[in-house]
């Protein structure tokens, strides 16, 4: 262990190397390798963000939209309103009341106020109450000391707000003043300005006028205009008074505003059927104007111009919090949403006929597809020779899985437009019927692809042992292959089916879309096929349509919540039915 | 009993009778062979099967022809039971003034065709007036157009009669009504007769050596193979309902007018351009602003998807352990799922404004742009290209790897210069059918590279709204246009057949390229 034997050792063998150890050169091979792995992962990740960012998106705004503020309200079926000349009360007068002004202004709006009086909630006194504290909190961040004291002993707001005008006039007047030549008038200007405001009041606020005046004198009056501007009482005043006049001027169509009241058409039906409602009350639900939802989840404070839901003020809104206070606004569950049809207005929009209309086309497709779909694949893989015609359907159906959707659309509008011309008219345009024929066509190369893939499964021997005692080959097929291969089919099929739940062009091009007034549909078997039908796809195209953002942003993304949720029970019923049956040879 | 001669309730007399005829047959076979049943050719149930089928099968197809020719024949007769003379059909000379030949010949036709549509809507009317019980044939058969104001009789019983009831509209439509009381109980009873005859010659060629099973077994094969012909019926009608109107079209308007327009304006549009007779407003349908903003966002959309897709493929067929693909392929394929409006929506909601926000409203205007609906539709084909990119670099055979292996490459060069130029041809393929669906694709299109906007040129900016093929189809034949009446609804048949050809020309390429690819390791 001295130094020298380091100096005199002989150097080791330069390329001692192990097979378990890797040259420097391999390593470099092998990190250049790695580099590949490692792009594979950040591609994998990016596309599992983009999934969840995908999937967040969508029930982070679809799944509070199922909420709905709603105002629990008495209707009161006023028999005034019901007949303006006093006496008895009859369907047809029912009927010729107009529903605008006489069920939305009359009814809902005389109820709405009856309800809030019950409550307790002094309709008049909270609005201006709103008011006069906007009044008050303008006035203390313009300087102006003693403002709530003054309002308070004020007899009216809007004398009061006639006094603070005059006092700010004289202030721009004084300002006018000021940017001009004539030193005395503006001091003139100013000291008018300074009594003005001792007589409404401010007495600071005078003294600092004053001294202002002094200061035009003095200094010039460049700087008693900085001085002035900088008080900033001018504005004040007029903002004050812009709110106090507000304080007085309540009306029934700012209360009714709160509410959406469209649904008056089925109000007046239900008296119209049960004329013992007249003179009688009965409390229900009715949705809050959507563009309220956003101050009522808190997304909006209600506090300044930017913050405030559109088309409404501060006094409707204390009329919403002292609603919310007394119980009478409620966050709920929106059931009505899977019942209602269509609407524009996002507060009753609803996917009742679009679902309907979608079972009935799966009912379509399911129908034709297995029929023809499972018959066709059971020629093709056992009964068709091997020649030209075979491999020409064959090269077709291999096509048609790829011809883009819009295409069987072009081809639905193209029948539409044909039988049309045959004398079927518009009969025919947007119905389940032709909807589910064009999903059909379109989701047949699918279910063929698939069924023939489940008999082929299904291994030989078993034909063979059929065909050896003496089955014939129809007997062959029907009766061992297709139950063994049912499973397979089936599960095909779901699959087709969940494809077709989600297509939209070719139903958009065949009139789903148009058909924005359909109602719900009635049976399959007394013609509800043939009804002018919605489906889910085709409202959540309408629903993104929608021009109201909120609309846009949220219900479409309830309406594709229940879509994907259906689509995920079939994919997941398919998976199951495939576990469950599934057979190995 | 004309009221038992409607189609539904001749429908429901077929097959009842069927019903009662399987029952009746396999009596009938148990009967003939004289009570031992295994001296039968085929079982008693197969030749009650037979009498069924023979009974309602040409029944049930001649009430489906029936259905739908009923109205073409009626359609038929009405135009030629009208005469050129018509006093209603009259041009009045004062709107012939300046006008050239052609065009009187369209206004004529056009005053041909709504008088048509008059009397059979007042057929129509007439109809529901008898069956609700206002009038008896007889009467009916008698009324003149003046008879008391017939319109009004009409309407008051919640019938539509647009316009004015004339003389010769009204005796076109009683003639119009006999012949269609003619034609709406022969159909029926053809099918009845066809049912009975079937029924009665079924029943009686039962007897021991009659061959039931093989004939039902012929009916079965016969719809086996009707049933295969779908594929080639669909694509004949697809080919038809394309090129018809697309022919027209190119004659209209020029095929060489169409391919190589720079504007595409349609009159129906507020984009339209008033440069037509009389300021009336012109279309200008030419193609190339649509297939330019159509191949840009595929190829956005191709830019995203093939490297991605190629890469995840590359990952889980050649690296990834059991688990991580156990995970990662059903989450590709819930993305493969998920219906292309979800992605359209997600696109205008999200994504949209995400980008502007990135780039500032001065490029991207709109948050509708080729940008946000290729990176959406290159996501939503990760999934095709990484499946269809696994099958074929699963499909290089083993042998080639551990060759590599054994001849000391590291894993990613045997990927790299190995199977990746092995598995080239299908890897290609499956990039041609990726482009092929983000050609055709519509929903993202639709909501997110500018639909509604007024877009009319070729764009050029990434951040611009374009419009595109498939977008105009939708924007088109959304409406309430009935009808191929005119040039923009041509047209948008003409844009369906190039979208047609193009998809389809695509994927014959991909399907050969993957064909060869695999006979090269089969």
């Amino acid at each position: 262990m001295t130094d020298a034997s380091i100096s005199g050792a002989p150097k080791p063998p330069a390329a001692q190397v192990s097979l378990f150890q890797r040259s420097q050169q391999v390593q470099r091979r092998h990190q250049k390798g790695a580099a590949l792995r490692y792009l594979g992962m950040a591609a994998i990740t990016l596309v599992l963000v983009f999934l969840g960012v995908l999937l967040w998106s969508i029930f982070s705004r679809g799944l509070p939209a199922l909420w709905q503020y709603q105002a629990e309200i008495e209707i009161y079926y006023d028999p005034a309103i019901l007949n303006s000349d006093g006496g008895e009360v009859t369907a047809e007068e029912i009927e010729g009341v107009s529903l605008r002004s006489g069920f939305e202004q009359g009814i809902f709006a005389v109820s709405l106020e009856r309800t809030l009086e019950n409550a307790g909630i002094d309709i008049e006194g909270t609005v201006a109450g709103a008011w006069i504290g906007q009044a008050t909190g303008i006035l203390d961040s313009a300087g102006l000391e003693n403002g709530s004291a003054i309002i308070q002993s004020a007899d009216s707001p809007t004398d009061l707000a006639q006094e603070f005008g005059q006092a700010g006039n004289a202030l721009r007047a004084a300002n006018t003043a000021l940017d001009g030549e004539d030193p005395a008038a503006a001091v003139e200007a100013l000291t008018a300005a300074s009594e003005a405001l001792a007589a409404a009041g401010f007495e600071a606020a005078a003294a600092e006028v004053a001294s202002i005046a002094a200061t035009a004198e003095g200094e010039g009056l460049e700087a008693a205009d900085t001085a002035l501007s900088a008080t900033g009482y001018q504005q004040g005043l007029f903002d004050a008074a812009t709110a106090l006049r507000q304080a007085d001027g309540y009306e029934q169509g700012d209360l009714l505003a709160i509410i959406y009241a469209a649904n008056r058409r089925d109000v007046r039906d239900r008296v119209v059927n049960n004329l013992d409602l007249v003179g009688d009350t009965s409390r229900e639900g009715v949705p809050i104007s959507i563009a309220l939802t956003r101050y009522l989840s808190g997304e909006l404070s209600g506090v300044g111009q930017a913050q405030m839901p559109p088309g409404f003020d501060i006094g409707q809104l204390a009329l919403v919090d002292a609603m919310r206070d007394a119980g009478i606004i409620d966050r709920n569950f929106r059931w009505s949403f899977f019942t209602n049809t269509y609407s524009q207005n996002g507060a009753v929009a609803g996917i009742g006929p679009a679902l309907m209309g979608s079972a009935y086309m799966m009912l379509v497709v399911l129908v034709f597809s297995l029929l023809f779909g499972v018959a066709a694949s059971i020629y093709l893989e056992e009964f068709a020779p091997k020649n030209k015609l075979t491999d020409f359907i064959e090269i077709n159906i291999a096509n048609l899985a790829a011809v883009p959707s819009i295409v069987f659309g072009i081809l639905g509008a193209a029948i539409l437009f044909t039988l049309g011309g045959l004398g079927f008219g518009n009969s025919i345009r947007g119905t389940a019927l032709l909807g589910g024929i064009v999903l059909s066509l379109m989701t047949l190369p699918t279910i063929v692809i698939a069924t023939r893939a489940a008999l082929k499964a299904v291994p030989p021997s078993i034909r063979d042992a059929a065909l050896g005692v003496g089955a014939s080959k129809v007997q062959t097929v029907f009766h061992h292959v297709l139950p063994l291969a049912a499973p397979g089919i089936l599960t095909g099929t779901i699959i087709g089916i969940a494809q077709a739940l989600g297509e939209t062009a070719p139903l958009l091009l065949i009139g789903l879309s148009v058909s924005t007034g359909a109602g719900l549909l009635s049976s399959p078997f007394t013609g509800g096929l043939l009804e002018q039908a919605q489906s889910m796809p085709t409202v959540v195209f309408l629903l993104a349509q929608n021009e109201d953002a909120t609309v846009r942003e949220g219900l479409a993304q309830s309406a594709i919540i229940v879509m994907l949720l259906l689509l995920f029970a079939l994919n997941f019923l398919a998976i199951m039915l495939r576990r469950r049956f599934e057979r190995r040879w | 009993m004309t009221a038992l001669l409607t189609l539904p309730s001749v429908l429901v007399i077929v097959l009842v009778l069927a019903a009662v005829g399987f029952f009746l047959g396999r009596r009938r076979a148990l009967a003939a062979s004289g009570g031992t049943p295994s001296t039968l050719h085929s079982l008693p149930r197969q030749h009650g099967w037979h009498v069924a089928l023979a009974t309602a099968v040409p029944a049930l197809i001649l009430i489906v022809f029936w259905s739908f020719l009923a109205g073409l024949v009626s359609n038929i007769y009405i135009d030629a039971i009208i005469p050129d003379d018509q006093p209603e059909l009259r041009l009045p000379l004062e709107q012939r003034a300046g006008l050239t030949e052609r065009e009187i010949e369209i206004r004529v036709q056009g005053r041909r065709d709504l008088f048509i549509s008059n009397v059979q809507a007042l057929a129509g009317a007439i109809d529901r007036y008898v069956a609700n019980g206002n009038a008896t044939e007889e009467e009916v058969q008698r009324w003149r157009a003046d008879l008391a104001p017939l319109q009004q009789r009409l309407q008051r019983d919640g019938q539509i009669v647009s316009t004015a009831v004339t003389q010769g509209s009204l005796n076109r439509a009683l003639e119009l009504r006999r012949f269609n009381a003619i034609v709406a109980v022969t159909g029926p009873l053809a099918a009845l007769a066809m049912a009975v005859i079937g029924f009665a010659v079924s029943l009686l060629v039962i007897s021991r050596d009659f061959r039931a099973r093989i004939s039902v077994e012929r009916w079965t094969r016969g719809f086996l193979v009707f049933a295969s012909t779908m594929a080639i019926l669909t694509t004949i009608a697809i080919l038809s309902a394309i090129t018809l109107p697309s022919l027209t079209f190119f004659r209209e308007y020029g095929l060489f007018d169409f391919l190589t327009g720079l504007t595409w304006a349609p009159a129906g549009d507020v984009t339209g351009v008033p440069a037509g007779r009389n300021g009336e407003y012109q279309s200008e349908l030419g193609f190339l602003p649509l297939i330019w903003g159509t191949l840009y966002i595929a190829f956005v959309a191709l830019l995203v998807a093939v490297p991605l897709g190629l890469l995840a493929a590359i990952y889980l067929s050649e690296f990834a352990t059991k688990g991580v693909r156990a995970w990662v392929k059903p989450a590709l394929e819930i993305l493969a799922g998920v219906p292309t409006i979800v992605y359209g929506i997600f696109a205008l909601v999200t994504i949209g404004p995400f980008l502007q926000a990135i780039v500032g409203t001065t490029i991207m205007p709109n948050t509708v742009s080729v940008m946000t609906a290729g990176v959406v539709m290159g996501m939503m084909l990760v999934p095709f290209v990484s499946s269809l990119s696994d099958d074929v670099i699963n499909a290089v055979p083993q042998a080639m790897r551990d060759g590599s292996l054994g001849l000391g490459a590291t894993p990613a060069e045997t990927v790299t210069q190995v199977v990746l130029p092995a598995a080239l041809p299908g890897i290609v393929g499956a990039i041609v059918l990726a482009a092929s669906r983000a050609i055709g694709e519509t929903m993202i299109v639709v909501l997110a590279a500018g639909a509604l906007s007024n877009v009319t040129g070729i764009e050029p900016n990434p951040f611009g709204a374009v419009v595109t093929v498939t977008t105009r189809i939708v924007a088109v034949l959304t409406g309430e246009g009935s009808g191929f009446d005119s040039i923009d609804v041509l047209a948008v048949f003409a844009l369906a057949f190039t979208l047609f050809f193009i998809t389809l020309g695509l994927n014959l390429l991909a399907q050969r390229m993957v064909a060869k690819y695999r006979e090269q390791y089969e």
